[in-house]
């Protein structure tokens, strides 16, 4: 299914202050790509799965049940949004139903998820008391989820390494660049075709990327 | 299907075609055909490549029918791989040809006289078999070449490569699919070997003057039929996800979970399992020409999770490689470039290879020093070398077992002698529980996921208490043996798991197609039955429980990043057959 709920507020508009690319690009699941290899999020404070899916990004109730069907969180698979802890230093990946007695082993709730004894999320370390500070949490999107919920995670922001995010781009075809309308990097407006790529003065490190329609 | 083709490979003046009334054999298709020949005819001590053992052909129950997804033939026989009994089998053109020429199965028998290379062309006039010594040696895509001017491309081919007829314990036997490509392949242990040990180079199927079988109830079918899509289309996983990445929609997954076997078994996550994604694989298809996404085997599978893969350039590389493939290639191997693993399951599908075996078996050569760890042109090579016969190549296409033998590893991922596929038994444990307890050797298939839980394999069991792995494990090899024996797809499974009125809604089929009222504990009472011949083969063959083992270094040596070991009691794996 598709997501379809408004977009809400970005919870850091600055994106942690760094150098920030505005991209105006009216086709957001050709990013998929760039989000399955993973980008950064900032966190307020240390909450729960549901609390982060919620409260913080805005993928809520029917998508989240019927879509995200496989969750690792520190390469645990997990079955309870409640009680997985979104913490300093954690590792999800979001996914779709998966294929095969693998898949459905992995199935958060699934029939078969005893089959994965040992890389389940078993304790519920959200009783531990964790400080409630601002932290910056790597996410993967994979497949389905990555193309309905792209427009989304670009739309609040996301923090990726300035090397990857050349790289993704350098292997775009000329499709990608004809969905995309114009480029700035901090407010400076940056030429949008596909040979003018290499001429960005994008700085090294992070880059914060944010992606808005072209409305 | 009421007749059975027997090839006496043996007669007196060249093979001999005998058809005869399907007997004994009545209401069995696919792995139940296979199963019960092999287990009735062939001798269990027997030579797999001797006289003695038999190569079954069976499409399966619903093959040659509107029903969806339903196109698999079976292949069966004493295995040179595992030694057991052995069914594999695969997509493509020929179940859907055989069913609608009435054939329940085509037995190839008796001795080989002489080194001569028969061809087999059946069509509704009968069948024909002459010498053909012309197609010896050739590869797969070069044979199609050859047969195409003189059969069209309509015809449908069961054949086997060099692999094959080198009788390499890695050797499969290669369907061709819509485009007449041998692209699809019974893959696992061995089979290939065996065909090639009766003479046999391939067999023509042309089923262009036959229509479709036709239900014994048309109308009740047709509305089964038509349910039974419908579920197929609006599940998540064979509406969408397998249609738009294919099975390797997993390699993220599986990685993420730490089970994704990398450098030979040795770690659990690989760093670049992105450039080997389903997700980048389905980009290259979408944008690249001549790319296709979604595509399926054969005609009239609503689910369609294969693809046609092609180069920067546009040319035609090979089907879309599966999730195994790319990781036995890839991951395992530590290459990490899409075109380098299409290149190599080309090269299998030619020679007539399993992907599986091959790749995991390269592993090992690159653990033992043949070759670096990442070197695609050397993987590249040692496949040229297997198919071209040399050496080191019937070495390594002896199998994973054999070539670490040879070269006095330990790390031999295997179980009855076949390699394991891609998932890690020490992560997703219920997985070793099925490779390490399955009739056919280490083999995911064995227990693809499905619906047990509507079936209730074994009983009712309550879905809020998961039971042991050992119960999951049995309900799944039962279910599945069962499924094998219809030609349906394994990839339904998902959306039978999910939806009982898809499940039904097959059932439903089956029994509008055969004017039969089967029930759910009909499928469960066949799928043990099936199991059950099996599993006494087996113990006739020499095999015992202490066969249902992984190799100990699973138990002994953690897999990062989660540091387990597959832990497991025998008493619990033994307890698997316990029904
Ligand atoms: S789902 Fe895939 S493998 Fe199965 S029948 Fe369809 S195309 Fe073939």
């Amino acid at each position: 299914m598709t997501y379809t709920a408004d977009f809400p507020e970005p919870y850091d508009k600055t994106l942690d202050n760094l150098p920030m690319v505005l991209m105006r690009h009216d086709a957001p699941e050709r990013f998929s790509l760039l989000l399955q290899g993973g980008f950064l999020m900032p966190v307020p404070e240390p909450c729960t799965l549901r609390e982060f899916l919620c409260e913080l990004v805005g993928v809520c109730g029917v998508y989240t049940e019927k879509t995200i069907q496989t969750i690792f969180l520190d390469g645990l698979a997990i079955d309870d949004l409640d009680t997985a802890m979104i913490k300093p230093g954690a590792r999800l990946a979001l996914s779709a139903a998966m294929p095969g007695l693998a898949g459905a082993t992995m199935r958060r709730g699934g029939y078969y998820r005893k089959m994965r004894e040992g890389i389940s999320q078993k304790v519920l370390d959200g009783a531990e008391a964790t400080a409630k500070e601002a932290f910056r949490l790597q996410v993967r999107l994979y497949n389905a989820v990555g193309r309905d919920l792209a427009g989304l995670f670009l739309h609040l922001g996301i923090l990726v390494p300035t090397t990857d995010f050349k790289k993704f781009l350098a292997s775009q075809p000329q499709k990608f660049f004809d969905h995309l309308h114009a480029v700035e990097l901090d407010g400076v407006p940056l030429p949008h075709t596909q040979d003018a790529v290499d001429s960005w003065p994008l700085p090294e490190g992070y880059l914060g990327l944010r992606v808005a329609d072209v409305a | 299907m009421d007749k059975i083709l027997r090839i006496d490979v043996g007669a007196q003046g060249g093979p001999k075609a005998t058809v005869e009334p399907v007997g004994d054999y009545a209401g069995m298709g696919g792995r139940g055909m296979t199963t019960m020949v092999v287990y009735k005819e062939v001798p269990a001590d027997c030579h797999p490549l001797g006289p003695e053992n038999k190569l079954v052909i069976s499409p399966g129950l619903m093959s040659g029918s509107a029903a969806s997804s339903s196109g698999r033939l079976s292949v069966g026989c004493k295995s040179p791989l595992t030694g057991t009994i052995k069914e594999s089998n695969a997509g493509g053109t020929a179940a859907q040809a055989l069913g609608r020429l009435g054939y329940a199965a085509v037995i190839l028998e008796g001795e080989r006289q002489g080194d001569d290379m028969y061809k087999v062309f059946i069509d509704d006039q009968g069948v024909k078999i002459e010498k053909a010594n012309e197609l010896k040696m050739l590869p797969n895509y070069d044979l199609i070449d050859k047969l195409k001017p003189v059969y069209g491309e309509k015809v449908s081919v069961i054949s086997i490569g060099t692999a094959g007829e080198m009788r390499f314990s890695n050797s499969s036997i290669a369907v061709t699919d819509p485009e007449f490509r041998p692209t699809r392949h019974c893959g696992r242990g061995g089979v290939g070997a065996v065909m090639g040990s009766k003479g046999i180079k391939c067999i023509v199927v042309d089923a262009s003057n036959t229509k479709m079988r036709q239900p014994v109830n048309p109308e009740g079918f047709k509305e089964a039929n038509r349910k039974f899509v419908e579920g197929l289309k609006q599940h998540a996983v064979t509406g969408q996800g397998l249609p738009t990445y294919g099975t390797n929609v997993l390699t993220n997954v599986l990685n993420e979970a730490g089970g994704y076997p990398t450098y030979n078994f040795r770690e659990g996550r690989y760093k670049h399992h992105q450039n080997l994604s389903g997700e980048l694989q389905a980009e290259n298809m979408k944008n690249r020409e001549g790319g296709q996404p979604t595509h399926g085997c054969h005609r009239g599978c609503a689910i369609q999770c294969s693809g046609i893969y092609t180069d920067k350039d546009g040319n035609y590389m090979t089907k879309q490689p599966e999730y195994e493939t790319v990781w036995s290639h890839g991951g395992n191997c530590g290459i990490d470039d899409l075109d380098v693993v299409a290149k190599l399951d080309y090269l299998d599908d030619n020679y007539g290879l399993d992907t599986i075996e091959m790749g995991v078996t390269i592993g090992v050569a690159m653990e033992a020093g043949v070759i670096e760890f990442g070197d695609g042109e050397g993987a590249i090579n040692l496949v040229h070398e297997v198919g071209k016969g040399t050496p080191l190549g019937r070495i390594l296409g002896a199998g994973t077992a054999t070539t670490a033998r040879c070269y006095g590893l330990e790390h031999a991922p295997v179980v009855k002698g076949q390699a394991m596929p891609a998932y890690d038994p020490r992560s997703v444990k219920g997985i070793g529980v099925t490779y390490a307890t399955s009739t056919m050797g280490a083999d995911h298939t064995a227990g693809y996921a499905v619906a047990t839980n509507i079936l209730k394999v074994g009983g009712d069991v309550d879905p809020l208490k998961v039971e042991g792995q050992a119960e999951l494990s049995r309900n799944l090899q039962v279910a599945t043996a069962a499924l094998d024996a219809t030609g349906y797809c394994l990839f339904i499974a998902f959306a039978i798991l999910d939806q009982p009125e898809t499940f039904n809604a097959m059932v439903d089929s089956i029994n509008q197609m055969y004017g039969l009222s089967m029930t759910g504990d009909d499928v469960v009472a066949l799928g043990q039955k099936i199991l059950k011949m099996e599993q006494e083969f087996n113990k006739k063959a020499g095999f015992g429980p202490e066969h249902d083992r992984l190799p100990r270094y699973f138990s002994r040596e953690p897999l990062t990043p989660h540091n387990v070991v597959f832990d497991v009691p025998a008493e619990e794996l033994d307890k698997v057959y316990n029904f």
